[in-house]
């Protein structure tokens, strides 16, 4: 490639940050700036010009710029998206707002329901029915569709149209009527047909997801085409592309047709970084655990690729409470977000018992060692107490801690009323925000079937290592990495997507006498699909990977597995083979096979994508090897060992090679490594740290 | 000495075990009602049958584990050892109706019993004069299906084939029942090594005193809970429409009192068991008071067995809320809601500004039974008990939201199309339908089924045809449920329990009732009402009839018009 530079734009809540690769010169530089929240795209110009000065890059040297937006997910969460009128089969408008009748507080008598984006005036019903097989049982009434689209257009003056018709998954006809008619009618409204967005049996999330995806329609196709035309006349000719949800990039047009699976857009860059190392350094299954001032994020990542889900919760009521949001059919990164963060509070509930989290304080107030006017203490606050964290070198000595202050709220709001000491006190604080990451984080891996000793801890973020060696030792975890320059890996993953494509195909069908005639032709119409975005996206169709499974489970089952499905054409042949594969995959899961009983197929799905693009990770201009290796030792405390002496490590002084033993501490500017006692610490060529926990085993 | 970080671990534990166990249980169970509807409970009970933890759980079966426990322990005594599991679904031996199975698997450390875990499963059919076991017209209990006292179906690890086999030729759907079972067996099996892995660290007489200290702590909480309420006594009677074979209608009366840190409900003056199947046997009836009561609890209040300890439940023998043996219990679910909405309004009258109304619904179980033009027997039974609360103190009721005393979540249209020769023609709010008040009570809902086949049996087991879902403090009831068989445009309006043949082409619409009001309609903000109008929640002739507010067909509100017609109005209610 003839252009070296490539951009990753990640804009958060707080902070837009930016990193930039010269891979000719081998290099990788940073920034971060405000984010701008009126409009995302003047922080991320200002931030581009800014990164070009400083690293002396002319604009025509960018290759390309990925970007990362929370802007989707914040629209759903604020509920400032467009006026959407929601068009269904007769008899079915109110299936939006019934969703599955379910709670997800089970006593609280009155909980607020997970929003409904289109009020009932707004959705309107057409004569029209298809049958689970497919067959039409009462032909679309085109003049009465018109009819409630000028109505919802003209009268109600909605922004955007969703249609989802009963079992529009299974024969899309009618909803492609209804889309020429939307499309003759109003060629500038955007509206989003079900079966194009989430051709999936199961009426409510097929609408739920259409509804989203318009919801967010208008808004996204302005932005995008606004941010374009102004990296443009920045001198940009390079190509913007947009992080997805499961990992991948899109170009913009793609983008703009489905914004709904950008809702994930941010978080999924931490676990593609994650699995770059992973790749890199040849460690191909590994649990990336990303903790940050409020939340920690945990994701599974297998044959170096993030495991990925096909449902996803929007605008949740609840953070943390799953049932609370709007559910969606959209493949995301499989992660699991945990309210434990540095800023998550602990407090003695009425119980007499000891919480830590999900509230948290955040970067305002923050902590109580920030001495920001906090006054609730806070797991930073407990590891600042235990010597994890330097007083005087935090945030690379930006900023010092008041460990008197610390002391002072932690023995009265948590000792005093449990009868502890203060250090016993900041302990179980650390102890109990680990054990609530490392219950999640088994539930998550026992739901797939997976065994956590199997893996390796790819630790990252402000607080990450911190906590990654007690989490570890709690979860039986071996070895842990912590690469370097933790506070901005998640950023890399921007740099290190590749374009890529998911599609799906319902077909409810028992595995034997399936039509594989058909499946075949879903096959190659999502293929011929996904190679006409990918090189559009600018691949070679000559390297574009695909990988294919279904979602199966045994006839009467309520919940799908996915099962790998064998590449080229699919003939009653391939049955036998699918057949084992889903028992494979079945006994991964649920430890046991069952025979005798029938086996079905609802879901077809592919997923296409074009070769990551390559990226070595020297911080060149971080390393410091002219600087001693230990700055000196402090006390620390460690749950088992209790006070004892650690020596503190210059993360930017340690060279290749180097090896040390716990207690130790790590200091770098965004984070902290805490290595425990018995631990075995080696440099890597990359200047990560690998951590055996128990090396003599 | 009690470590209070400690204990907070092995509680954490403990309850990551049980929410496991639900997981499971959701990913391989077969039948609609546990995948979709999540009719089943899973919990932990210490070495003496105490609850310690339970998983996310239906109300309904906050007080159910125990009694099957302590039937199946006074049953084989001494004789439980490593590698049982302990069945039961005997309704007179501690269990509820036939098709909750209950099983038990003993947990060992060290040599000793350390815990059971445990898990209640609802099967979809275990025989008995109609499919899915849910018929209201049963008369006794040996007409509802297969009974299994207190037995073993593993000892030491060895499966016991004859009940296997007695079980798989007692059920209509023996692959959807066999599965099920298997599903509940590894579950458990699942559960007890995670157990293991989770209590390695700690000797056996520190998980015990842990697992009593935890029963201790919640019983203090709920002890301090209660206290904090004014202490008092109310009385309320509800009406079930029927018994189920044209006896009744049911009269259910209870007297709840409040004394200090404690809670009596006294159902003396509740109708004699009658006929029918839709008694609520004495832990049934415990269970539903305690999930009535959970709801003025803290949201976080632990479940397990010091929850039970402060609540007092007398309900006589031969009662309709305690039969003596055989009467049947097969609909129980159906009464039992009743039994909820009596304690609801007791508590509603002593605790007014934290009570909603009444919450709506037609309590629905339905099956369908035939075979498909292949020849092959479906069987789809679904319940639809709800619709949200009732209005509250300062909110409407929720449209659709299910209320906090079930939490059974619907199966899409399209799922049970996929599976049965049904078309589901609508499935919807029906306007007018909520309580007026000050605080609307929620739209009931309807559903309509058309048979694709030849030739079904379908059974509806509902109620609220007759006695509304009330109002409280000037709030009016919702609209009552109605159900219809359609042929040809014909409208036949048919009972709220029966079983009946229907015929190809034929419709069955069941539209369930409207929760009731809080506070005097007059009083509602009139524009919450043209609001109401707008969303087509109500018709403009219903905000003038209820609320006395003018509306326009468009939903523009007529202030002066309004104004005007209130004031008439509450001079005519004053006269």
């Amino acid at each position: 490639m003839s252009r070296p530079i490539r951009i990753g734009v990640d804009v958060g809540g707080t902070f837009t940050d930016l990193v930039l690769a010269d891979s000719e010169h081998d290099r990788i530089f940073t920034g971060k700036l405000l984010t701008t929240p009126s409009d995302p795209a003047d922080a991320i110009v200002a931030g581009i010009k800014t990164l070009l000065a400083r690293t002396g890059t002319a604009p025509e040297a960018v290759a390309h710029v990925v970007h990362g937006t929370t802007l989707v997910t914040n629209t759903v969460i604020q509920r400032s998206g467009a006026r959407v009128g929601l068009i269904t089969t007769r008899g079915f408008r109110d299936s939006l707002e019934m969703g599955r009748e379910i709670r997800y507080d089970l006593y609280d008598l009155f909980i607020e329901p997970p929003p409904t984006l289109v009020p009932r005036r707004l959705r309107a019903e057409v004569d029209e029915r298809i049958a689970a097989d497919g067959e039409v049982l009462l032909p679309f009434d085109g003049e009465g569709f018109l009819e409630q689209a000028r109505r919802l257009v003209e009268t109600e003056r909605v922004e955007a149209v969703a249609v989802c018709f009963m079992h529009a998954w299974r024969n899309p006809l009618h909803e492609q009527m209804a889309g020429q008619i939307l499309h003759e009618h109003f060629p500038d409204l955007p509206f989003t047909l079900s079966s194009e967005v989430a051709p999936e049996i199961r009426e409510f999330e097929r609408a739920s997801t259409t509804t989203a995806n318009a919801y967010v329609q208008p808004l996204m196709r302005g932005y995008l085409s606004r941010l374009q035309q102004r990296l443009r006349a920045l001198g940009l000719d390079a190509s913007l592309y947009v992080m997805l949800s499961g990992g991948g990039i899109a170009t913009v047009t793609q983008a703009q047709r489905f914004p709904i699976q950008l809702i994930e857009s941010g978080p999924a860059a931490g676990a593609m970084a994650a699995s770059h190392y992973g790749r890199l350094l040849d460690v191909p299954d590994l649990i990336s655990f990303d903790m940050g001032g409020t939340t920690a994020k945990m994701c599974l990542v297998e044959s170096a690729r993030p495991t990925r889900t096909h449902e996803f919760e929007a605008g949740r009521v609840r953070r943390f409470k799953k049932g609370s949001g709007i559910p969606l059919k959209v493949t995301v990164v499989d992660m699991i977000e945990i309210g434990a963060g540095g800023g998550s509070i602990a407090a003695v509930d009425n119980m007499g018992l000891l919480k830590v989290g999900p509230r948290s304080a955040g970067s305002e107030p923050g902590p109580v060692a920030y001495a920001r006017g906090g006054n609730e203490p806070t797991v930073t606050d407990a590891d600042l107490l235990l010597g994890y964290l330097d007083p005087r070198y935090f945030l690379g000595g930006e900023m010092s801690l008041d460990l008197a202050a610390v002391e002072d709220t932690l023995r009265e709001r948590i000792a005093a009323p449990l009868a502890v000491s203060t250090e016993r006190a900041a302990i179980g604080i650390h102890q109990v925000v680990n054990e609530n990451m490392a219950a999640a984080t088994r539930r998550y891996l026992a739901e797939k079937g997976k065994d956590p000793r199997r893996y390796t801890m790819m630790a990252f973020g402000g607080a990450g290592p911190v906590h990654a060696w007690s989490l570890a030792r709690m979860l039986k975890i071996g070895r842990i990495i912590v690469p370097f320059g933790a506070g901005v890996t998640s950023a890399l993953g921007f740099l290190v997507a590749a374009p890529a494509v998911d599609d799906v195909r319902s077909l409810v069908s028992r595995l034997e006498g399936l039509d594989w005639q058909r499946v075949n032709t879903l096959y190659a119409q999502m293929q011929t699909r996904a190679s006409e975005q990918l090189v559009e996206a600018g691949a070679d169709p000559a390297t574009i990977q695909y990988q294919r499974h279904a979602d199966m489970r045994h006839v009467g089952q309520g919940f799908e597995i996915q099962v790998p499905i064998p590449d080229g054409p699919l003939t009653a042949d391939s049955e036998a083979r699918i057949r084992e594969a889903f028992f494979d995959t079945y006994r991964t899961l649920f430890e046991r096979r069952v025979d005798g009983v029938p086996i079905e197929t609802l879901s077809w799905r592919l997923s296409a994508r074009a070769p990551a693009p390559a990226l070595s990770l020297r911080f060149a201009s971080d390393i410091r090897h002219d600087r001693e290796a230990i700055k000196g030792e402090r006390r620390a405390c460690f749950a088992d060992a209790g006070w004892t002496t650690a020596t503190v490590y210059d993360r930017y002084a340690l060279p290749a090679g180097y090896t040390f033993r716990g207690p130790a501490v790590v200091e770098e500017r965004e984070s902290t490594t805490v290595v425990g006692p018995g631990a075995q610490v080696r440099v890597d060529a990359l200047l990560n740290l690998v951590i055996d926990l128990d090396p003599e085993a | 000495m009690i470590d209070p970080i400690k204990q907070e671990l092995i509680k954490n534990a403990l309850v990551m075990v049980s929410d496991n166990m639900m997981v499971s249980v959701i990913r391989t169970a077969r039948s609609t009602l546990v995948k979709a509807n999540m009719d089943f409970s899973a919990s932990i009970c210490d070495a003496e049958g105490s609850m310690v933890a339970q998983g996310l759980a239906l109300p309904g079966h906050l007080g159910a584990t125990m009694p099957a426990l302590k039937g199946c322990m006074d049953w084989f005594g001494a004789d439980i050892g490593q590698g049982d599991i302990l069945i039961s679904n005997d309704p007179y031996a501690g269990g509820s109706h036939l098709n909750d199975i209950f099983m038990f698997k003993p947990v060992y450390k060290d040599g000793e019993r350390i815990c059971f875990v445990a898990l209640i499963l609802h099967h979809t059919d275990l025989g008995g004069r109609v499919a899915g076991g849910q018929a209201a017209d049963s008369n006794e209990i040996q007409q509802e299906g297969l009974r299994i006292p207190p037995s073993k179906l593993y000892e030491g690890g060895r499966p016991n084939q004859t009940l296997f086999r007695i079980i798989e030729h007692n059920t209509r759907v023996p692959e959807t029942v066999l599965g099920d079972v298997r599903a509940q067996v590894a579950a458990l099996d699942s559960a007890e090594r995670e157990l293991h892995k989770l209590l390695a660290d700690y000797p056996v007489d520190e998980i015990r005193t842990y697992m009593a200290a935890l029963q201790d702590h919640t019983e203090r909480l709920v002890r301090n809970c209660i206290a904090e309420l004014p202490d008092g006594s109310a009385e309320f009677t509800e009406w079930n429409d029927d018994d189920g074979v044209g006896g009744g209608p049911v009269r259910i009366h209870v007297k709840l009192t409040i004394d200090g840190d404690r809670i009596v409900a006294d159902f003396t003056g509740t109708s004699d068991q009658m006929g029918g199947a839709l008694h609520t046997n004495y832990w049934f009836t415990a269970s539903l008071t305690y999930a009535a009561l959970r709801a003025v609890m803290p949201v976080d209040t632990p479940n397990n067995a010091g929850f039970y300890r402060p609540i007092t439940v007398i309900a006589p023998e031969g009662s309709w809320v305690n039969p003596r043996f055989p009467a049947a219990l097969g609909a129980r679910g159906q009464g039992g809601y009743r039994v909820r909405t009596a304690v609801t309004g007791a508590l509603a009258r002593l605790l007014p500004d934290r009570m909603p109304a009444c919450p709506g619904g037609n309590e629905f179980g339905l099956s369908v039974t035939g075979h498909t033009p292949d020849r092959r027997r479906f069987l789809h039974v679904e319940f639809h008990n709800v619709t949200g609360r009732g209005g509250g103190p300062d909110s409407d009721g929720q449209d659709a939201g299910p209320y906090w005393l079930g939490n059974l979540s619907n199966t899409p249209i399209e799922v049970i199309e996929a599976e049965n020769p049904l078309l589901v023609e609508a499935y919807g709010f029906l306007p007018d339908s909520g309580g007026p008040g000050r605080y609307r009570g929620a739209l009931g809902m309807v559903r309509q089924y058309r048979l694709l086949n030849d030739e079904a049996t379908v059974q509806q087991r509902a109620d609220r045809h007759v006695f509304p879902c009330w109002g409280i403090f000037g709030g009016q009831p919702g609209a009552l449920s109605r159900s219809f068989f359609i042929r040809d445009g014909q409208w036949e309006p048919a009972p709220a329990k029966f079983v009946r043949s229907m015929k190809k082409d034929e419709v069955f619409r069941s539209e369930m009732a409207g929760s009731g009001g809080y506070g005097d309609p007059l009083l509602r903000d009139a524009q919450r009402v043209a609001e109401d109008v707008r969303q087509e929640k109500i018709s403009s002739t219903h905000a003038l009839e209820a609320y006395a507010v003018v509306v326009g067909a468009d939903g523009t509100l007529d202030t002066a018009a309004t104004q005007t017609l209130r004031a008439e109005r509450g001079r005519g209610e004053s006269r």
